[in-house]
């Protein structure tokens, strides 16, 4: 079975340094990094977790009040099938 | 011969410490594009621009970082307030001190049926809330108001009219031109839906940034005035309606963001108070040395209450600009002279066309620096 890379995605760049921030102050491990475009075709950037963190970074996301687009799960290697956009 | 800068008014000088090399070093050091480049180095400058907003919203006391917006100067954020929001058949109040960064593009927006009134001030620049209220009509959605005069340095009752408009259900815009880095300015407790603001004057940053504050209400009704890149949501031709992007198209001037940081961190280390206190006490020693000297006008307040350190004088039997021209020429005293691009203002203070000299002081100007440009009047009047 394919391992899987969880990301969270952004509307804009602004929210993803805000929750990269709070993550960091709160000790959870987070990568900021381009959102993958089998993902998302929105060109943005997104925040590579861990799935044993994504409660903590639920409550996070409601009580900052920051604004995600969703938290994808992503196939870690290459996709073939990706978008090609942009 | 020593140079003697009161001009802050135009812009400051000298930048707050730390301001050069900051902005030297991102230059020097890696530039890189922020919301666009997905490499550490852009993320590190997106950081210091995050932080900045921070600093901006502790500032002006806003609800959330998220709704402060960049823009080059005070000017285009006007410009986006007023085109972004007015539309036809509205109504909008200002008051007799207005720079043309309002009154021009107000001017423009009567092309598209939207019409102002202005709210008169006495000749010493005081704006009585009443006299506003007297020009809210039916089809009235905002009053926007300088915070103080860049001609005479009145300060404008902006608590007052934000508890106005409060209770007229009023969009509330401020200014912030003169004021910023000077005064205490608290949009949430003053109801201030809208704060436009520059980096260089008061805040003591580069020339070329500047920005606005937004509530989430006005938001909800402004339209951006620019569209473009933003970096973000690229897949859509659709403006993204998150804030900031929402109102930052196209690269920032990052220099200017990081000069602007370095600036703000002077300011926080340095306090508000402190350097008000300090200007004012130069405003107070030039407006008693000025006491005896005839032939010269002091414009606006005579006085250092409610005012900020900006102080006009109309040389009565001199052509103002001749006057300024010596200043400068026998004594290294730099000053604006003219109409201040406030024709609006100097009616109402009774200095139209002639115009006036002015002198702006700030926190590092020294009290001999004051003793030369009075030795230095009395030589031309």
């Amino acid at each position: 079975m394919a391992e899987i890379q969880h990301y969270v995605l952004f509307p804009n760049h602004d929210n993803a340094m805000r929750l990269y921030r709070e993550l960091k102050r709160l000790g959870v491990w987070a990568v900021i990094a381009p959102t993958p475009r089998s993902a998302s075709k929105c060109c943005g950037v997104s925040l590579m977790v861990e799935k044993d963190d994504l409660e903590k970074i639920q409550e996070t996301v409601m009580e900052k009040e920051i604004d995600i687009l969703k938290i994808a799960e992503v196939e870690k290697g290459f996709n073939p099938h990706r978008d090609r956009y942009c | 011969m020593e140079k003697i800068y009161f001009d802050n008014g135009s812009t400051s000088w000298p930048k707050a410490p730390g301001v050069p090399e900051a902005m030297a070093k991102l230059l020097a050091q890696g530039a890189f594009n922020i919301n666009r480049g997905n490499y550490e180095g852009a993320y590190e400058i997106e950081g210091v621009v995050l932080d900045t907003r921070e600093q901006l919203a502790k500032l002006f006391h806003a609800h959330d970082s998220r709704g402060v917006v960049f823009t080059p100067n005070v000017t285009y954020s006007l410009n986006f307030f007023l085109k972004g929001f007015l539309h036809s058949g509205d109504h909008i109040v200002v008051t007799g001190l207005e720079h043309n960064a309002v009154m021009r593009p107000l001017e423009q927006l009567k092309g598209i049926g939207v019409s102002y009134d202005i709210a008169p001030v006495d000749r010493e620049g005081n704006l009585r809330a009443e006299d506003l209220a007297a020009c809210i009509q039916k089809n009235t959605r905002a009053v926007l108001v300088t915070h103080a005069s860049n001609v005479c340095g009145t300060v404008v009752p902006i608590q007052e009219i934000g508890e106005l408009c409060a209770r007229r259900g009023l969009i509330f815009g401020v200014d912030t031109a003169q004021t910023a880095g000077t005064l205490d300015i608290d949009m949430e407790k003053w109801g201030i839906d809208f704060l436009a603001f520059t980096g260089h004057k008061g805040l003591l940053g580069p020339q070329g940034i500047g920005g606005f504050l937004i509530s989430e209400r006005l938001d909800k009704e402004m339209s951006p005035l620019v569209a473009g890149g933003t970096g973000s949501l690229s897949d859509s031709l659709i403006m993204p309606e998150n804030l900031p992007d929402k109102y930052e198209s196209g690269t920032m001037n990052l220099p200017g963001i990081i000069g602007l940081h370095a600036a703000l961190s002077y300011l926080e280390d340095t306090g508000l108070d402190r350097i008000h206190r300090r200007k004012m006490e130069l405003t107070e020693y030039f407006l008693q040395s000025l006491r005896g000297i005839s032939g010269i006008r002091i414009v606006g307040r005579n006085n250092c209450e409610n005012r900020i350190a900006v102080v006009s004088l109309d040389f009565q039997i001199r052509d103002n600009a001749v006057a300024a021209f010596e200043l400068e020429q026998e004594a290294g005293i730099m000053t604006r002279v003219g109409l201040h691009c406030a024709p609006v203002a100097h009616r109402s203070l009774g200095t139209f066309p002639g115009g006036t000299v002015r002198f702006a002081f700030s926190a590092v100007n020294r009290e001999e620096e004051i003793d030369k440009c009075i030795e230095a009047i009395y030589k031309i009047v």
